[in-house]
């Protein structure tokens, strides 16, 4: 029913009244709604998300609550493409790293598939003509491979640097 | 829809974790990139090219080294135009070694496609390959193709689109329906006449569930749909009547899961539609069609008739009929609308509108659904009747997202309101008849802020109006200009005004920070007027001109080459369209001082220039050239002639400085006769 709320709480504490229409976009949440037959007046714990992330969620979901769902061919066959992210999004997803990566976990443990689409083609905008050293810099990821490992994967990626 | 969540596995070795736990010891507490599970890896992957996959990640640490060596690992290939030395790379590097991984195939350039299947029975190596996409081939190839295509254990979809003529489709249509465990199909074949007749089916089906073909005769559709028995949904773009003699013979067919059908009809009547409705659609659930002239099909009740006894179970209906517009026309249109106001309509929900639509040749009619409104397009015109289906509050259409305008009255009785528009096409009479600001018009009927492209088709005075709009629209990246030269009698008052503008503080404030990549402009007007865009957009990749105008070409070259235009130092492409004979000398010239150019610039900006070439026969060798020409360079030769496979955009990484390039490019030139390279302005290479 259109207005009808929820609870939801997050993993610091904090309690949410979302519509059930657009809790739902979770499929997480809708499961429990209906699989789980959890009483609708029932606090909902969410112990993998924060109040902070949960309230970006919040806000994408508001705003893709009446988005017409692909056809299964088109969503099957579609090609993903980095292009894909409108307007909105992106000014949604001018985030710090953490909170991207933060979005992609709860996009994903709330499957919600849309959010998930597009934070992953966000990471993938930022990955896409990288070499391996920018990615480093960009993810401060530390190198751990010994000398030895590193000489020989040089040698298998040659062709990668001869372009 | 099945969920595609993946689930987070924490499945990395002990050892990893151990790794991990030290690096996160010594960051902060925010989460970093590696935090996210292998899956979420793949989803990401999912969005990137194998190239960028290892060339970000092959040398950055263990965890990422063992991941990209994963069997499981799915692979998504899609290439278009890349250089052939590029190409051998890649092939040798990625697709031979890992062709038991790769999942998809997304090819459009005709020598890739023959270069990667040869031998052709390479393809029975793709063991995994469940997406196969190929563009532009030649019917004969694909054919051969077929033949193998049936031992691929996991191939669910197929999409191709032939360039040439096919003579009998028959051939295709029964390897298609071979195929073991393919699910969806779009096939463009194009043929001039009707083949033979497809046989009906007895012993062998497909588990086709999705078919969506670009033509079809009417007559065929039994044959057709007996081979696939599973198919939830058919589009066919283009229905033909039959041209032999109308035989009605019943031949029995269970379509138990057609629920979806759109049919786009040229030239079938309705009595030869009708009878394919009950004999074969009665079961569907959706119908969208689109019809032309035949007014049958705006005949209320035979509609109400055949929906209420032949279609039970439809929930959508959507029409889009067009016809010729004229006097006698138009007052048909209001009592039309009237017998599709009925209480039959209504209480199904289904409502339709009629629009007038004027173009420079034709005025025409369309009468169409309105809800369900599902239509990626609408045109905003006048409508012959205001009171139809009004509703106090804006209806939200989401379907939307391009919204042509043609006048100011239909924005202001406009009561829908579009949420996901992002691009506009505005006509010259919207223009015209608007005093006030458009942006403020607009924010009324779909936000501004998320617009990506814009087209207009208007003359000289829209540009100050056009600059106040381009100001809240900071997203735009494709600008679209057809300046027309009609109806313009102070043509000099408003090109003087061109240079005024570009002094206007909102002109160089939006110079300094727009993003606009893609510029066409058609114009009959002076060169000024390229110019003047050209510094409206400095970061322009993308130029298409249509050579309309008198002006001079080797003036333009000049212009957009010159070392010194800081306007220009983004361009890669550069597309002339309409070039005449008179043109070529310049453009030899042009082609000759290539060389000198590379070492005047820092960079070569202009790679490919595209002629209309004027021929109008089917010169496969001209245009095997143009395709050669493109694979090679990395870049595409937009080609104007109308037997060049559409499609072809322009690419986002030529490489101008590549040897191999020029001299494949030159030893390619020497094989073709004089006469095809004067065709194409490129003689003077030799």
């Amino acid at each position: 029913m259109a207005g009808h709320k929820i609870k939801l709480q997050s993993n610091d504490g904090d309690i949410f009244d979302v519509e059930v229409e657009i809790a739902k976009l979770s499929i997480t949440i809708k499961t429990m709604l209906e699989d789980l037959s959890m009483n609708e007046e029932e606090i909902i714990p969410l112990p993998n998300i924060n109040s902070a992330i949960f309230k970006k969620v919040i806000q994408w979901t508001t705003h893709h609550k009446d988005d017409p769902p692909l056809p299964p061919e088109d969503d099957e066959n579609r090609e993903k493409n980095t292009n894909d992210i409108s307007s909105w999004d992106q000014e949604f997803l001018k985030v710090d790293q953490g909170t991207l990566f933060e979005l992609i976990l709860a996009a994903n443990y709330l499957d919600i598939k849309g959010l998930l689409d597009v934070t992953c083609t966000s990471v993938a905008n930022m990955i896409k003509g990288k070499t391996s050293e920018e990615i480093r810099q960009t993810f401060n990821i530390k190198n751990d491979f010994t000398p030895q490992e590193e000489e020989q994967i040089k040698k298998e990626n040659e062709w990668c640097e001869n372009k | 829809m099945e969920q595609i969540k993946r689930k987070r596995q924490n499945d990395f070795t002990d050892n990893n974790k151990k790794k991990k736990l030290i690096f996160n010891s010594h960051r902060d507490s925010f989460t970093h990139l590696e935090d996210l599970s292998n899956e979420l890896f793949y989803e990401i992957f999912d969005y990137l090219d194998i190239n960028d996959i290892y060339e970000a990640f092959s040398k950055v640490n263990t965890r990422f080294e063992n991941l990209l060596h994963d069997p499981t690992l799915p692979i998504r290939i899609s290439l278009s135009f890349i250089s052939k030395s590029k190409f051998e790379r890649y092939n040798t590097n990625i697709i031979i070694p890992f062709q038991y991984r790769i999942t998809l195939l997304h090819l459009s350039n005709p020598l890739i496609i023959e270069r990667l299947f040869s031998p052709i029975s390479i393809l029975l190596k793709f063991i995994r390959l469940e997406n196969l996409h190929l563009r532009n081939i030649e019917s004969k190839y694909f054919e051969e193709l077929l033949i193998h295509l049936i031992s691929l254990p996991f191939l669910y979809s197929l999409i191709v689109s032939c360039t040439d003529n096919v003579q009998n489709n028959n051939i295709f249509y029964h390897q298609i329906f071979r195929l073991p465990v393919l699910k969806y199909c779009k096939l463009s074949l194009t043929r001039n006449s009707q083949s033979n007749s497809l046989s009906m089916a007895t012993t062998e089906f497909s588990p086709i569930e999705y078919f969506i073909i670009n033509q079809l005769y009417i007559d065929e559709l039994y044959a057709f749909l007996s081979y696939i028995p599973q198919i939830r949904r058919l589009s066919i773009q283009n229905l033909y009547k039959s041209p032999k003699k109308i035989i009605r013979e019943f031949y029995p067919i269970v379509l138990n899961h057609l629920r979806h059908v759109s049919l786009n009809i040229i030239d079938v009547n309705f009595d030869e539609f009708q009878f394919t409705i009950k004999n074969l659609f009665n079961q569907i659930e959706i119908l969208y069609i689109s019809t032309k002239n035949d007014r049958a099909y705006i005949d209320t009740n035979r509609w109400q008739e055949l929906i209420l006894f032949h279609l039970p179970n439809l929930r959508i209906f959507d029409i889009q009929h067009k016809y010729s517009f004229n006097k006698t026309n138009h007052l048909r249109c209001d009592d039309l609308s009237d017998k599709f106001n009925s209480l039959f309509w209504l209480e199904r929900k289904w409502f339709f509108e009629h629009h007038i639509y004027h173009s420079q040749n034709d005025d025409h009619v369309i009468f169409l659904s309105t809800n369900p409104y599902r239509r990626k397009q609408q045109i905003l015109c006048e409508e012959t009747n205001e009171n139809i289906n009004r509703n106090d509050e804006k209806s939200h259409i989401h379907s939307v997202n391009h919204l042509l305008i043609q006048t100011k009255k239909a924005v202001i009785n406009c009561q829908n309101y579009f949420p996901n528009v992002t691009e506009i096409t505005l006509f010259h009479n919207f223009i015209h008849e608007s005093k006030n600001s458009l942006s403020n018009q607009f924010k009324k009927i779909f936000p501004l802020k998320q617009l990506t492209k814009l087209v207009i088709h208007s003359n000289l005075s829209c540009f100050s109006k056009m600059i106040e709009l381009l100001r809240y629209i900071p997203y735009i990246h494709t600008l679209n200009i057809e300046l027309l030269s009609f109806d313009d009698p102070q043509r000099s008052y408003h090109l003087t005004n061109s240079y005024v503008l570009q002094q206007n503080e909102t002109f160089r404030l939006f110079s300094k920070t727009n993003n606009i990549q893609n510029l066409t402009i058609i114009s009959s007007y002076e060169m000024e007027l390229v110019q003047f865009f050209v510094n409206l957009c400095p970061r322009l990749k993308h130029l298409t001109i249509n050579r309309f105008g008198w002006w001079r070409l080797g003036q333009l070259l000049q212009f957009l080459l010159s070392k010194t235009n800081k306007n220009t130092r983004h361009l890669v492409s550069l597309c002339i369209e309409g070039v005449s004979d008179n043109d070529i000398d310049v453009i030899r010239n042009f082609i000759e001082a290539q060389k000198d150019l590379k070492q005047r610039r820092n960079s070569c900006v202009i790679h490919t220039i595209v002629f209309l070439m004027g021929n109008t026969s089917d010169d496969s060798r001209l245009r095997k050239f143009m395709i050669d020409i493109a694979a090679i360079t990395g870049e595409v030769f937009r080609c104007m002639d109308p037997f060049t496979p559409l499609h072809q955009e322009f690419g986002d990484n030529p490489d101008f400085s590549d040897d191999e390039f020029v001299d494949y490019f030159q030893e390619r030139l020497r094989e073709l006769s004089a006469q095809l390279l004067q065709n194409v302005g490129l003689y003077t290479q030799q």
